[in-house]
């Protein structure tokens, strides 16, 4: 998720990473399948769930697999 | 019999998600009756209170958390308190679950797993305001009975809905209807078999909870573990299950989620409407540029820091000195009114002591938890850890620790109470931890001591001086081996707790003063009856260190305080001899008694002043009676000699009995264990004294010195150390011992206060024990190793 610009809409495709940190990702509404927005992509990241924001070390950032939706 | 007719108390628990204004609404219902403490063995705060009106209500403010599956300490006291299982704690007759409107999926997951436990639950539907002004619109009672539970629209921050949830507790609310969501048959099939095992197994467990149970455990290694030694049978037949369904491949651990949102999605676009894209960029979006910005973030964040400890500090200081005057008043006025002796003495100099040592901190307390308040009301605290995180995860830390760690430059105390806001327990912990190698402001006065005692005034490369690095050098010393321990204990101490960090944004709003002062006051209440009835308990125990055995004066004393009475008489007859009279009418002659009351106060006001000046005071005395003037003069001169052998002699007595009180005796056992760090018994009774509050040990160097009532700038103190000596005529204190000093103060755990409170925050002496014990380790091994690298060199 860190290789997308501030602003783009993207789709979370998969999480690689230790199932109890997916698990707690999850259970802060993010979920495989949903539609996110990069809010801020600096040194860490923002994204945009729905109507609310959750800031995500850039390192965790980086095991979230989403593809890019066209407009 | 009479029958008891009061009503029974009614327990309502107040779950939710982090962030959804659950504080707010608890505030709300209980006001000021409200109790904060710790539930047993754990650090999870417990906060309840009774709710205003005619019916025994309880609110219990449960933790917030996402979920009930426990991974934390957090979600587990939530699940085991929702199902009755803490001891003492029965389960609660009703759940009130406060969601935000804005987002209420994730809301909603939690709600849900609430009501699968069967117990009657009302929801609150939070900031609907905001939900309005982002184009949400939600049919509340559409989704109340597609839920199957009460909904109260709130907005909490108006007060709106307040009324209609009081009306709501206060009536029955029925149980909510069977679990409505369905997973997946392959992981529905395990869970249905392992109830009926749970069944079997713990015929107590009521049945509507049998499922939750099941389904924790098959998700949650922490879960799973609790039934390792309670029902062997059922925790092997989960991993029986786990193996089972991951060798279909079935996601076991995502079942829940998936089958809970499953149900939840279609629910919620059938309710709720959106005029909006609830992504496009808001307010507080627009804010975060700036303030989570890579260089501006951390900028902002600095000025704001020193703009808030500086206002603690100064602020502070003026009600700091008022309580300490206060103290010293009231013990003036306890020795005026008491007799001399033991009883007093404990009053003033134990109980009232003590008293103060833990008043004074207040000032301080207040102060940093309104301004931190203000920082988690408006929003900000959540970006602070989102700006600091990427460095001091490096360090074993995280971004939340910033605040607490800056916290204890002023005082480690409040800065450990501030630990309170970090979600994840081992950086808690950790952070607890290290915490008191900042370098606190009751270390101040010692660096400025011993700095100005033995630093050169000169300046390195022509403009950087010797004494204000010193003391930079300090304060970096101190806050580099906070960042080793963290590591070192995250490294080796919790190496197999991984540190997750993501963190909920919640949007930037305007604070509520009113609910910043209801949690300040509340935090502060906290560390007054709290962590006050240790530190006054061991402010008594060093009073009575310090103070006993009472040892009476030697030979030696006794024949000096003779002398300066038989002098002072000597001196008195002499006079009255050449006046042709005895001392008692001398001192009785009402001229005499006038003139001396006039030196007196001229002394008084006027140090030098010319007595015999047209204008000074005897000029009327002397033009009726000169004789008078002048006798009076001499026995004025004879009683100031006097005055000021007294006092030198109280300090000398004070130095006398403390060297021979417990605390002195410790100071010569230990000093053999503290000579190779350069320290002689006076600076180990001093270090030993620290313990009370850091900075004790200038007054008691003073004492020791027969300096009398001394701080930091006291000239007098700083040449009685510059001159001491041993028997052998070496010097006791040199540069050397001084920077071997100066290392023991910045790294050693010396301040009973603050371990007090780690204590509290920790619930266990255990690691009060590691952390004095690391600490104090630490610093005897840089001490030794500077005094004695030193000495090797040719520096002593």
């Amino acid at each position: 998720m860190t290789r997308f610009r501030s602003g783009t809409r993207v789709r979370l495709e998969a999480m690689s990473m230790d199932a109890v940190e997916a698990q707690r990702l999850r259970e802060m509404g993010l979920r495989e399948g949903m539609q996110l927005a990069i809010i801020q992509n600096t040194q860490n990241l923002i994204v945009g769930v729905i109507a609310g924001r959750i800031g995500i070390r850039r390192d965790l950032a980086r095991k979230l697999l989403a593809t890019r939706i066209a407009h | 019999m009479p029958i008891d007719a009061s009503p029974r108390l009614r327990r309502v628990a107040l779950a939710g998600n982090p962030n959804v204004g659950k504080t707010t609404v608890f505030n709300l219902l209980t006001g000021m009756r409200q109790k904060v403490g710790n539930y047993p063995v754990v650090t999870v705060e417990r906060k309840s209170g009774r709710m205003a009106g005619d019916q025994p209500v309880e609110i219990i403010d449960l933790p917030g958390t996402y979920s009930l599956t426990p991974r934390s300490q957090d979600e587990q006291i939530a699940y085991d308190m929702l199902v009755g299982r803490l001891n003492g704690e029965p389960a609660p007759d009703l759940v009130v679950c406060v969601a935000d409107a804005t987002n209420l999926e994730r809301n909603l997951f939690l709600i849900s797993q609430i009501m699968d436990l069967g117990l009657p639950t009302v929801v609150v539907m939070n900031m609907m305001d905001t939900a309005e002004s982002r184009g949400l619109h939600l049919n509340v009672s559409s989704l109340s009975r597609a839920l199957g539970a009460p909904i109260i629209p709130m907005v909490a921050t108006r007060k709106d809905g307040v009324e209609a949830l009081r009306k709501a507790i206060s009536e029955p609310v029925p149980p909510p209807p069977p679990r409505r969501w369905r997973l997946r048959p392959a992981v529905g099939n395990e869970i249905s078999r392992l109830e009926a095992l749970l069944a079997n197994k713990v015929p107590e467990m009521a049945p509507v909870q049998r499922f939750s149970e099941a389904l924790r455990a098959l998700e949650s290694d922490p879960a799973l573990s609790r039934w390792e030694t309670r029902v062997p049978d059922f925790h092997a037949a989960i991993l029986e299950a786990r193996r089972s369904l991951s060798e279909r491949n079935i996601p076991f651990d995502q079942a829940e989620i998936d089958g809970r949102y499953a149900w939840l999605e279609p629910l919620l676009k059938f309710t709720v409407s959106r005029d909006k894209d609830p992504s496009e960029q808001t307010h507080s979006d627009r804010l975060d540029a700036v303030l989570t910005h890579p260089v501006a973030g951390p900028a902002i964040f600095f000025v704001i820091l020193m703009v808030v400890f500086q206002a603690v500090f100064s602020w502070a200081t003026p009600a700091m000195d008022l309580i300490l005057a206060g103290m010293s008043e009231l013990g003036i006025l306890v020795r005026s009114v008491l007799p001399a002796g033991m009883v007093s003495d404990l009053l003033v100099d134990g109980a009232i002591g003590g008293v103060g040592n833990v008043l004074v901190f207040l000032p301080q307390i207040l102060l940093l938890f309104f301004f931190l308040g203000l920082m988690e009301d408006t929003g900000y605290m959540a970006r602070t850890s989102l700006i600091m995180d990427r460095v001091m995860s490096r360090i074993g830390l995280s971004g939340g620790s910033v605040v607490p760690l800056l916290s204890s430059f002023a005082c480690a105390i409040p800065g450990i109470m501030a630990t309170r806001t970090m979600p994840n327990q081992r950086d808690r912990l950790i952070t607890i931890m290290v915490a008191p190698l900042m370098s606190c402001s009751a270390r101040l006065p010692v660096y400025t001591l011993f700095i100005a005692a033995f630093i050169p005034t000169g300046h390195l490369f022509g403009f950087i001086g010797y004494q204000g690095l010193t003391m930079v050098i300090l304060y970096l010393l101190g806050m580099s081996m906070a960042f080793v321990a963290a590591w070192i204990l995250q490294r080796f101490i919790f190496k197999n707790e991984a540190s997750f960090f993501a963190i909920e944004l919640p949007p930037y709003r305007v604070p509520q003063i009113q609910q910043v002062l209801v949690r300040m006051v509340t935090r502060s209440k906290m560390f007054v009856v709290r962590a006050g009835k240790i530190i006054f308990t061991m402010s008594i125990v060093l009073w009575f260190l310090a103070t006993y055995p009472r040892t009476a004066p030697d030979a030696n004393l006794q024949a000096r305080q003779d002398a300066i009475e038989s002098t002072y008489h000597a001196a008195l007859d002499e006079i009255a001899t050449e006046r042709g009279t005895d001392t008692k009418s001398l001192l009785a002659d009402p001229s005499i008694r006038h003139a001396l009351r006039l030196l007196a106060a001229t002394d008084t006001i006027q140090e030098g002043a010319n007595v015999d000046s047209p204008h000074g005071a005897l000029s009327a005395i002397r033009s009726i009676d000169p004789d008078a003037a002048t006798d009076a003069q001499a026995i004025f001169a004879v009683q100031k000699v006097r005055n000021t052998a007294r006092r030198e002699f109280s300090n000398a007595l004070s130095a006398y009995k403390i060297q021979h009180s417990i605390v002195g005796r410790i100071g010569h056992l230990v000093e053999p264990v503290m000579r190779p760090l350069g320290f002689d018994w006076k600076i180990s009774a001093g270090l030993l004294t620290a313990l009370a509050a850091r900075e004790v040990i200038i007054s008691t160097l003073g004492t020791i010195y027969s300096v009398g009532d001394v701080d930091e700038t006291s000239t007098a103190l700083r040449d009685h150390l510059k001159s001491d000596r041993y028997e052998d005529g070496t010097p006791v204190f040199t540069p050397l011992v001084a920077v071997s000093l100066l290392v023991f103060f910045v790294l050693a755990m010396q301040c009973m206060s603050t371990l007090a409170i780690t204590r509290r925050e920790t619930n266990s002496w255990f690691w009060p024990a590691v952390m004095w014990a690391y600490m104090t380790g630490m610093a005897y091994l840089f001490s030794l190793a500077i005094y004695q690298g030193g000495m090797a060199l040719g520096l002593g």
